[in-house]
């Protein structure tokens, strides 16, 4: 039974039983057709259409982040030009409030210095009339003192008229002698 | 007694390549149905459904299942620009079923008690002939006579240029035969090894440690073969394209 059996199954090599080949070839033609027409038709459109979306989609992406790069650049520049403007207007403004200062300054100073030169005119003035007055005074209390000083130490009678110009000849010339 | 021994050890590791009728019996016709056929239609949904199956989503940011299908379109996508170019672009749907063909056959046949078709000469003689035939013609109508340029290598020194014709002759129509025979060989000799094993494990019994660990070896390594052939069949195909799209040296 066993010899039998292997008589039955065993066959050297089927590979090379040329009996099966027609039947063979015939089924890998059908299959190798059949694997061909779902690959081409079904399989590769399907993956296609799948990665294409996503190159797509990355494309997209890609595009909008270099346009918003582009945006981003842009509203960069627009900030430093504001920057340098601000920056312009702002030593305009000093350079111009500093003239102004000084303009106000100077005529504030002007003013002061007029001010200070009227003041003085009018202290120099005010200290005349006083020298002038204090002189008056001075003569007439030393008139007075030599009307009085003659009365009591001589019997002579000078006339104060006399003694207040010998008094005021004597202040102008600063000599008491 | 010697009988019983001869029961024991008698292993058949090229029964399993067989090609019999699915039916069980009657005669093998040329379009009859048989185990090998069977085990193609198997292969041809299997595929089917894996690539059906991973791209239902369609989804731009895939899951594992979709990973592994685009990862399995993306590597023979880029083996052919790799090789071929992006003329060879043409010709992928065909180089791509090829592959996909092979690829299931020997992985499929890998099962147990299932059937290798990718081991039978008729079968990889035939994909290669297919592809030796396609692939000279091709070269002939894109290049007209300049395709036999690919014989006569216009770097080398004049004098060996007849040798190197020659030997450029016979290597081009030796394609077909390694091309085909590379692959049912492996496939034909990975398998019978496992059935010797098998077959000593079977007859050994429990005891039978040795047997199952040298098949869990041999089935690993088998692993690895059943893809790598697949590969190289493929890859063979777009130098040979490459060769007919580009024929100067």
């Amino acid at each position: 039974m066993a010899t039998e059996n292997k008589v039955e199954t065993s066959a050297g090599m089927p590979q090379l039983d040329f009996t099966t080949f027609p039947n063979q070839i015939f089924w890998i033609l059908i299959f190798v057709l059949l694997f061909y027409l779902v690959v081409r038709y079904i399989i590769i459109p399907r993956l296609e259409d799948i990665m294409s979306s996503r190159q797509d989609l990355i494309n997209a992406d890609i595009q909008q982040a270099e346009e918003f790069n582009k945006e981003a650049r842009q509203i960069e520049e627009e900030i430093e030009k504001t920057m340098a403007d601000a920056n312009t207007e702002a030593l305009n403004i000093t350079s111009s409030t500093k003239m102004q200062v000084n303009d106000k300054v100077e005529s504030a100073m002007k003013e002061i210095q007029e001010t200070v030169q009227k003041q003085t005119l009018e202290s120099e003035k005010r200290i005349n009339q006083i020298e002038k007055k204090s002189k008056e005074d001075v003569q007439k209390i030393a008139t007075e003192l030599c009307m009085d000083l003659i009365a009591r130490f001589s019997d002579n009678t000078i006339k104060e008229n006399d003694v207040s110009k010998m008094v005021g000849d004597q202040i102008k010339g600063n000599s008491y002698d | 007694m010697a009988e019983q021994t001869e029961n024991q050890f008698n292993i058949h590791p090229m029964d399993q390549f067989i090609i019999k009728p699915f039916s069980g019996g009657g005669d093998l016709a040329w379009y009859t149905f048989t185990n090998q056929a069977f085990w193609m239609t198997l292969c041809f949904i299997s595929v089917t459904l894996f690539f059906v199956l991973g791209t239902r989503h369609k989804a731009l940011v895939p899951d594992r299942f979709q990973v592994a299908v685009e990862m399995l379109y993306s590597f023979v996508h880029s083996m052919v620009v790799d090789i071929a170019g992006r003329e060879g672009l043409k010709y992928f749907p065909f180089i791509f079923s090829l592959f996909l063909l092979i690829l299931a056959g020997n992985v499929l046949g890998l099962l147990p008690y299932s059937f290798t078709f990718t081991s039978h000469i008729a079968i990889t003689g035939c994909l290669a002939l297919i592809v030796f035939v396609s692939v000279t013609f091709l070269g002939f109508i894109k290049n007209g006579f300049k395709f036999l340029s690919l014989f006569w290598i216009s770097s080398a020194p004049l004098a060996l240029r007849p040798v190197l014709l020659l030997i450029e002759v016979i290597s081009y129509f030796v394609r077909p035969v390694s091309h085909s025979i590379r692959l049912a060989g492996n496939m034909m000799a990975g398998h019978a090894v496992i059935k010797v094993f098998a077959g000593f494990a079977g007859a050994m019994g429990l005891g039978a440690i040795a047997p199952v660990i040298a098949i869990m070896a041999v089935y690993g390594l088998e692993m690895l073969v059943v893809v790598i052939q697949a590969y190289v069949f493929t890859i063979l195909t777009c130098v040979y394209l490459n060769d007919a799209l580009h024929p100067g040296h």
